[in-house]
């Protein structure tokens, strides 16, 4: 039974080891305040979330509505199916403040209940990525020029040579369209980069002296490599992170476009994808500019946000 | 004859609101042939004040006041002799004397640029890195000399370049080969030949013997003497290694916070010293020469130069500091008028000077300098 | 070429084929894996069993798997890539005729983008923290995440549906009244090559751009930038012979990754523009379900992305003396 005096001492020596932890990030939250793009960037994001967590609270419908019949089970007349897709209307005969699609569906509708998945893909396929990539980079750089730190760098070399794009074509159209295997193919090509610029962090941070003394004072390699080195790479594979995430939306939105998207969900991708199959590219902008505008402001968000953090990191001179 | 005439110089730097007073009101001259030291601690302004006579600053940096005479000016304002013409001198708009010298401090950014290498050659820290690592070392050296001399033909530049590198001790044909094939003490040397190959007038040498062993150190001071002799070039060594100082100036001036302590021949500042601050540096520098005494240190550090106060600037760290210290900091004195006990206002720059107030009690500050207390009871506000 | 850059180049070279081969066996696996046979759809509901068994004998899924693998990566290394259900000719044939295409549309936007990109990238490194580095670092960063499909519309919505100024779609003109001399060939095809190379180089300039300018930042505090200065060069000859040069180096390091990401760009492209490369073939094939076609062009792809890899290489050798002397990074 820990006695009071023990309890006391172990809650000292936990606030010992947070307290400079956290102040660190506080004075990095300080810094990456004073980048404007980075705060735009998060403040994007942020609505975005909101988007994928309450969509109702921010769309004035919900996907299954649609123009004139609403929610009920009719069907349209033929003049209201001509009049789609509809411009902006506000109120007469419907309301849909971005207009409709050739369904009927509001587009302002569909762009927020798309937020979730951009978010999904985007952040599933950046953390696979990193969870893939970061360890393989810290091993091959710890272990830097022995077999271990080879192997792994012709993998790399090998799958360097391989069409990303072409890649996930065939693959997605080969193993089933849907999003676990879309992000699957995303992480297996995007890690590559990870690993590298990690791998050479770990080799510089490796000839460090302080690394030197934790082995001499008897440490295990894993035990320098997590409380040692990977504090100082976190930062930059953070950055890595915000960078995949924006190459993941916008290789969904690709796959959409060409055909390989899973058309149960609903994405921003999609709805081009729509627009462009149903011929009405050039008829109706309300459809054709806020999915795409969407798309490049997520992806703006997270660049944003990862150079961003990658100054405050890695702070270049004035 | 005066190659170089420094009148009142300072240097800012721009930081934020505030601005950091590296130079203040620094007054020295140089003749043909000579060798000058600026010595100090880090942070007095030695190095600042060699970059800004061919406005090397950073960006932040800019000359606040004063002149620079230099026995030399802008080949377009030169005659068939090198000499400046008639009209420049007269006209007011140029900033040339009678004397034919022209002020450094006037000059706009593409009329230093002129000035640069081919008049002064500034050579900085480590030289061993200034090699650009992409371009054959011999292709660097021509680029110099055909910038200046453009009526060079490239098979010119290359022959003198090949010439320039057989004299500082290289095998002429590596002048095809990059700097990394290039040993550290053959780098520093080939950095030496670029400088010379326009026979500038004056070369500067930032810091020449730091990061470099003993005895390259060695070899540099030799073969900046032997420079001297073959290539007849001023040189205006800045260090903060006395012992370097000693062996190859002729003039010596030690600066601190911005502001010159001391300066005069090399014999008269390290025999005669006549400053506090050059006292308190002696004593921290071990000498093989005289008997072993205890290494003393100067307690506390140097100022950080933003927005100073006024007074002298080692007034806080001084054992003999007095009343008058804080009110201004003190002009340079004639160092031979001192020792009858006058204190005069030295008018030639060449001669031993030293700013101190007390500079009229020399026995008494040299004798106390020596002894280990006064240094210890020395209370840093 | 001194011996020792040769060694560095063999060394490269090598790599390369292996990378080529294991990747070849990936798609192999890749595309023996998926339900259903290398021929379903070539299976029509009228045919006989003895067709269907005779053309498993002609693809030879008769024979074992190891035997099948050993005959795909021989054919392929030949060039025989079997005939195409779709196009009812050899896959080959049907690859020469769009690789050109490709290369003309893919080798162009590479120029453009790593021209535009490193002389953006060494402006704002040189004009490091300015107001004027920011905003057109933040404007880039928006260019980049737009989706090239999407912007691909809107340049032909404004460039072509509205003012008619280029041609959006295939690669020349295809009117029997056409005049082919070759000034006019060369203008058509530039016509119809100025909206899909925009599209994208409009998005593909950044990513070099990206590692140029932290690149420029860091040489620009170099000691041989210094003195470059201090021998009184101008400020334009330091920032492009002295700082840019050797900025350079880690762009090559990005092309690898980058010439990747323009291939597909391109792909992409030329679907948007129906450009008869080989990128609209792997699309319209794996839809088709034509896998020997796709087959081919996915392995065609790889040995593009392989081979420009490779040059990069030996860009690699004359970029940085150091590496052609031995010291390999």
């Amino acid at each position: 039974m820990a006695t009071k005096s023990e309890r006391g001492s172990r809650l000292e020596s936990m606030r010992e080891r947070w307290e400079p932890r956290i102040d660190r990030i506080k004075r990095g939250w300080n810094r990456y305040t004073t980048h404007k793009m980075g705060v735009l960037g998060l403040i994007f994001l942020v609505i975005f979330a909101l988007w994928g967590l309450f969509p109702e609270l921010f769309a004035p419908h919900t996907p299954e509505w649609k123009a004139y019949i609403g929610y009920e089970n009719t069907r349209m007349t033929g003049e209201q199916l001509r009049s789609l897709p509809h411009p902006p209307a506000f109120g007469d005969p419907f309301f849909a403040p971005l207009g409709t699609n050739a369904s009927g569906e509001g587009i302002f509708t569909l762009l927020v209940f798309s937020a979730s998945n951009a978010l999904y893909i985007g952040l599933a396929a950046g953390l696979l990525s990193s969870l893939v990539g970061v360890p393989l980079g810290l091993i091959s750089g710890f272990y830097g020029d022995t077999w271990i730190d080879e192997t792994i760098q012709r993998i790399v070399d090998v799958m360097y040579g391989l069409p990303f794009l072409p890649f996930l074509v065939v693959l997605v159209a080969i193993r089933g369209v849907n999003t676990t295997n879309i992000i699957l193919g995303i992480a297996i090509t995007s890690w590559l980069n990870n690993c590298i610029v990690i791998r050479g962090e770990t080799l510089s941070l490796k000839e460090r002296a302080y690394v030197d003394s934790a082995t001499v004072a008897g440490a295990s390699d894993t035990r320098i490599v997590f409380r040692h080195i990977m504090p100082n790479v976190l930062p930059l594979a953070f950055v890595f992170l915000a960078q995949d995430a924006a190459a993941a939306i916008l290789a969904q939105a690709s796959l959409a476009y060409l055909g390989l998207a899973d058309f149960t969900a609903n994405s921003w991708g999609i709805m081009l994808e729509n627009i462009q199959a149903q011929g009405y590219i050039y008829d109706a902008p309300w459809w054709l500019i806020p999915p795409g505008i969407a798309i490049t402001a997520i992806a703006a968000a997270f660049y944003f946000i990862g150079f961003s953090m990658e100054d405050v990191t890695n702070p270049q001179k004035e | 004859m005066t190659l170089l005439e420094v009148n009142d110089l300072s240097i800012r730097y721009d930081v934020d609101d505030q601005s950091v007073h590296a130079v203040d009101g620094v007054t020295f001259s140089m003749d043909r042939g000579e060798t000058y030291g600026l010595v100090g601690e880090s942070g007095c302004g030695k190095t600042t004040l060699g970059k800004s006579l061919v406005h090397l600053l950073d960006a932040n940096g800019r000359i606040d006041g004063g002149e620079i005479w230099l026995d030399a000016t802008l080949p377009r304002w030169e005659n068939e002799q090198g000499e400046p013409r008639r009209e420049i001198i007269e006209d007011d708009q140029y900033p040339v004397r009678e004397d034919g010298k022209t002020d450094l401090a006037q000059l706009d950014n593409e009329q230093i640029r002129d000035i640069r290498w081919r008049n002064i050659a500034l050579i900085p820290q480590s030289a061993m890195n200034a090699l650009n690592p992409v371009y054959k070392v011999g292709d660097q050296i021509i680029e110099a000399i055909r910038r200046h001399e453009p009526q060079t033909s490239v098979e010119e530049a290359d022959e003198r370049t090949r010439d320039l590198l057989e004299r500082v001790g290289i095998d002429p044909d590596r002048a095809d080969d990059y700097a990394h094939q290039f040993s550290g003490g053959m780098k520093q040397r080939a950095v030496i030949a670029m400088a010379m190959a326009c026979n500038p007038d004056l070369l500067i040498a930032d810091e020449p013997t730091t990061a470099l062993d003993v005895i390259i150190q060695d070899r540099i001071l030799d073969e900046l003497e032997e420079l001297q002799e073959e290539f007849d070039v001023s040189i205006l060594v800045v260090s903060h290694d006395i012992s370097v100082m000693a062996e190859i100036c002729d003039q010596l001036a030690v600066m601190y916070g911005g502001k010159f302590m001391e300066s005069g021949p090399k014999t008269e500042v390290f025999q005669q010293s006549s400053n506090p601050y050059t006292l308190g540096l002696k004593n921290s520098f071990p000498t093989v020469k005289e008997k072993q005494t205890d290494l003393v240190s100067i307690p506390g550090s140097p100022p950080t130069l933003l927005d100073p106060d006024p007074g002298c600037r080692f007034a806080d760290r001084c054992p003999f500091e007095i009343e008058e210290c804080g009110s201004s900091h003190p002009p340079m004195y004639d160092v031979s008028s001192a020792q009858d006990g006058q204190r005069v206002e030295a008018d030639d720059a060449m001669t031993h000077r030293s700013a101190c107030y007390r500079v009229d009690e020399l026995e008494t500050m040299r004798t106390e300098a020596t002894k280990e207390e006064t240094w210890q009871t020395t209370e840093t506000h | 070429m001194s011996r020792i850059s040769a060694r560095y180049l063999g060394k490269r070279l090598v790599v390369s084929y292996i990378t080529l081969l294991v990747i070849m066996t990936l798609l192999f696996a890749l595309l023996r894996s998926m339900p259903g046979s290398f021929i379903s759809s070539m299976i029509t509901p009228q045919m006989q069993p003895e067709q269907i068994a005779r053309m498993r004998e002609v693809w030879g899924l008769n024979e074992p798997l190891w035997q099948q693998y050993i005959d795909f990566m021989i054919n392929y290394q030949t060039g025989n890539f079997g005939m195409s259900p779709t196009y009812k000719e050899p896959v080959w044939d049907v690859i020469i005729r769009r690789l050109p295409r490709t290369l003309i549309l893919f080798g162009a936007s590479f120029i453009a983008a790593y021209i535009i990109g490193p002389l953006v990238g060494m402006y704002l490194g040189w004009l490091r923290g300015t107001r004027k580095d920011k905003s057109i670092f933040a404007s880039s960063l928006v260019m980049y995440s737009m989706p090239s499909f999407w912007l691909a519309w809107l340049f032909i919505w404004l460039f072509n549906y509205n003012l008619g100024w280029f041609e959006s779609t295939y690669m020349y003109t295809k009117f029997a009244e056409f005049d082919w001399t070759v000034l006019s060939t060369i203008v058509d095809v530039l016509n119809h090559i100025t909206l899909p190379l925009l599209s994208l180089a409009f998005v593909g300039w950044v990513g070099s751009m990206l590692v140029m300018r932290p690149s420029m930042n860091n040489v620009t505090d170099a000691d041989y930038v210094f003195l470059a200065q201090a021998k009184g060069l101008s400020e334009r000859t330091v920032m492009i012979k002295h700082a840019a040069r050797n900025a350079l180096i880690p762009v090559a390091t990005q092309a690898i990754v980058g010439l990747a990401f323009l291939l597909d760009g391109s792909v992409i492209i030329e679907q948007v523009f129906s450009w008869p490369g080989i990128g609209q073939l792997i699309v319209n094939s794996v839809a088709a379900q034509d896998y020997p076609a796709t087959q081919a062009s996915f392995f065609i792809l790889a040995v593009l992305v392989i081979t420009m890899r490779l040059l990069t290489d030996i860009a690699y050798t004359y970029l940085d003396p150091r590496i052609k002397f031995g010291e390999e990074q």
